[in-house]
């Protein structure tokens, strides 16, 4: 099923880039800039955002000439491409999007055709505006279609405490370990979900 | 596919000498006239894969002595091999070991700033050829030091830079006191007996490896051909070399293997699963409790009966060096990652009983062939020595070569016998480095052709 892979979804938007040649930098250059400077460890903007897994912003300049026999082919526009794959329906992810980083989104999308600001309230215009950017993402494939973010960083972060504790509980005894394994296994099942970014 | 070119193949390559003693000269050329000038006197004399001969009692007669060549990019540089040819060898040849650090893992104790004198700051720079002399005694390794010296001497503006002694010592161990040098790639075309070679796993067993793996201008697994080194002259029947010189610290490896072993109960069986096999070679995936000689001969084990490396850690350094059939496909994933292994220890043998050093000057030199130090040396090194994802082993590295810093963790995994009887997992921490890099470079091998072509300034592009 198109955009769709077990519980997660996949999304491909191509938004065109205002062209203005009078203008110098060129709105792709603005963006190619700014999304040069966003933080790519925990602090991306896309760590706010609680259902991602992974996504990227890239410029399309255009469509490569390949020489004879190819057809020399040109884009009508300049885009902006937003790939992604989260957790759930589209325009929740959307909606979270614009309440925790608006000024992200105006900052990169700005300079992108039909695009209004996204402010307090008004969530709905980017799901609508995205989703009128949207194409069908017809070969999706999601490593772990039913694990949700909070399942994966849970996952990471057992994985990460419990070979040290096996090696700390090494020579005790069988019931000793029992009894602290069972005492870890609690203390993760009520740790907190670790922070999107953090593993 | 036709028999390769023995005696246009350098030795060594695809069949090792194994030789007792060896010498590693390395020279600048000041000049390309001195450089031809030196190969041309050394040629003629640079031992191929020709099949020896054996005598009446059945002994292979070899000679006392065996020379061959290799060259760094800037040595192919200062024989003025021209520029549109030396664009064409592949990106980590140009760039040399020493840019490699971070891929290779020569960080802190081996990283390239602490290297020995001679690949260290603008003397690295100066290294043009590698020129690698087995012997059969001592006295033919000092004769054979006394021959080259002779040519090198002869030529004005050919320097030489140092030299590297190694030796083997009894039972082919090294320092930390095992057997090694047991697993080497079988390649087709070749006419020698398999021997403990190993090729790679099909339907119908074992076949040897393309070509194409190890020498440059053959079809290789992917049916390619490995880089696109021109003119094909130059390239056919060459490959390219990695000489590593590896510290090893060996007290902090007897130390190590005491206390643990100690805690673990058993220092022996600790070491056998470090490595992957007992000390005198015998695999721990055929005899898991103990050595037993009559498996020695027997190279062509596989892990698929051992998923979980209950009998070999999935962490065990020949694990980590050759999966063989461990990552699934059977074994296809592995076939383009091999590498052959030539080399031997240098430094005297430190006593078993004694608790040795970590100062002295003594490891193992590495030399390994490969047609794409990129793809093969290089992966195996970055992934599979520093690295432990494509084992489901996260980031934990090798326990013996694994560029570890006091933090290094490594899985002995639980097993569950037929009988019932059940082990715990065990789990390693804090282990500390115990092989450094001391210094070392990227070769190229040409063919006797490639030889000849160098050493007459007849690198034809057109």
């Amino acid at each position: 099923m198109p955009n769709r892979s077990g519980q997660a979804y996949g999304l491909t938007a191509l938004s065109p880039i205002i062209r203005d040649t009078g203008r110098t930098p060129a709105h792709e250059t603005e963006i190619r800039e700014f999304l040069g400077s966003l933080d790519r460890e925990g602090n991306s903007p896309f760590s706010k955002i609680p259902t991602m897994h992974l996504c990227r912003w890239t410029v399309i300049d255009d469509v490569p000439y390949q020489a004879h026999p190819a057809h020399e082919e040109h884009l009508k526009s300049k885009y902006l491409m937003f790939t992604a794959n989260f957790d759930g329906d589209r325009d929740t992810t959307l909606a979270l999007m614009a309440e925790h980083i608006p000024d992200t989104l105006n900052a990169i999308y700005r300079h992108c055709v039909g695009f209004e600001p996204v402010g307090v309230g008004n969530s709905q215009a980017f799901c609508r505006y995205i989703a009128r950017c949207q194409i069908t993402t017809s070969l999706f494939f999601a490593d772990y279609p039913d694990a949700r973010l909070s399942d994966v960083l849970r996952a990471l972060q057992l994985q990460r405490e419990f070979v040290p504790m096996m090696a700390r509980l090494q020579g005790q005894s069988p019931a000793q370990v029992q009894q602290q394994f069972l005492a870890f296994a609690e203390r993760m099942q009520n740790a907190p979900i670790p922070r999107p970014g953090t593993m | 596919m036709a028999e390769l070119d023995l005696n246009d193949i350098q030795g060594n390559i695809i069949k090792g000498y194994r030789y007792p003693f060896a010498r590693y000269t390395f020279v600048q050329f000041i000049n390309g006239d001195a450089g031809r000038e030196l190969l041309q006197a050394l040629t003629p004399h640079v031992t191929t894969s020709e099949q020896w001969a054996y005598d009446d009692a059945g002994q292979m007669i070899k000679p006392p002595w065996t020379l061959n060549i290799g060259f760094t990019h800037r040595g192919l540089a200062a024989l003025d091999v021209p520029a549109d040819s030396l664009v064409t060898f592949p990106i980590e040849f140009q760039e040399g070991m020493r840019a490699r650090a971070r891929t290779l893992g020569d960080d802190n104790a081996s990283d390239p700033s602490r290297w020995d004198l001679m690949w260290r700051d603008d003397r690295y720079d100066k290294v043009h050829a590698w020129i690698g002399m087995s012997a059969l005694s001592a006295a033919d390794s000092d004769a054979a030091t006394v021959w080259l010296r002779q040519r090198i001497e002869a030529v004005r503006g050919v320097v030489e830079l140092g030299s590297q002694q190694a030796a083997s010592f009894p039972g082919a161990t090294e320092h930390f006191g095992f057997r090694d040098g047991i697993s080497d790639p079988y390649v087709k075309g070749t006419p020698y007996p398999q021997g403990t070679r190993i090729g790679k796993i099909s339907e119908k067993g074992w076949e040897p490896l393309a070509a194409g793996e190890f020498l440059l201008g053959h079809a290789d697994e992917a049916q390619e051909t490995a880089t696109s080194v021109k003119p094909l002259s130059l390239a056919r029947n060459g490959t390219f070399m990695v000489y590593r010189k590896l510290h090893q610290n060996v007290a902090s490896f007897r130390e190590f293997l005491r206390l643990e072993g100690a805690k673990f109960g058993n220092p022996e069986l600790l070491a056998a699963k470090l490595v992957g096999r007992w000390r005198d070679g015998t695999p721990l995936t055929l005899s898991p409790d103990c050595q037993n000689p009559a498996t020695l001969s027997d190279n062509t084990f596989t892990y698929a009966d051992d998923p979980d490396g209950e009998r070999c850690p999935l962490s065990s350094h020949i694990r980590r060096m050759n999966p063989r059939d461990g990552l699934g496909f059977n074994g296809v994933l592995t076939n383009r990652r091999r590498i052959i292994r030539r080399g031997l220890p240098y430094g005297e043998l430190i006593p078993p009983d004694s608790p040795g050093d970590d100062t002295g000057e003594h490891g193992v030199i590495f030399m390994a062939l490969n047609a794409s130090i990129e793809r093969q040396f290089e992966f195996v090194q970055n992934s599979w020595v520093n690295n432990g994802n494509s084992f489901g082993l996260g980031k934990d590295m090798c326990p013996i070569t694994g560029s570890h810093d006091g933090d290094g963790r490594f899985v002995i995994p639980g097993t569950k016998r037929d009988d019932g009887t059940v082990t715990p997992p065990y789990v390693v921490t804090g282990l500390p480095r115990f092989v450094e890099t001391r210094g070392g470079d990227y070769f190229f091998l040409p063919s006797v052709t490639g030889l000849q072509i160098l050493a007459n300034r007849r690198v034809d592009m057109r």
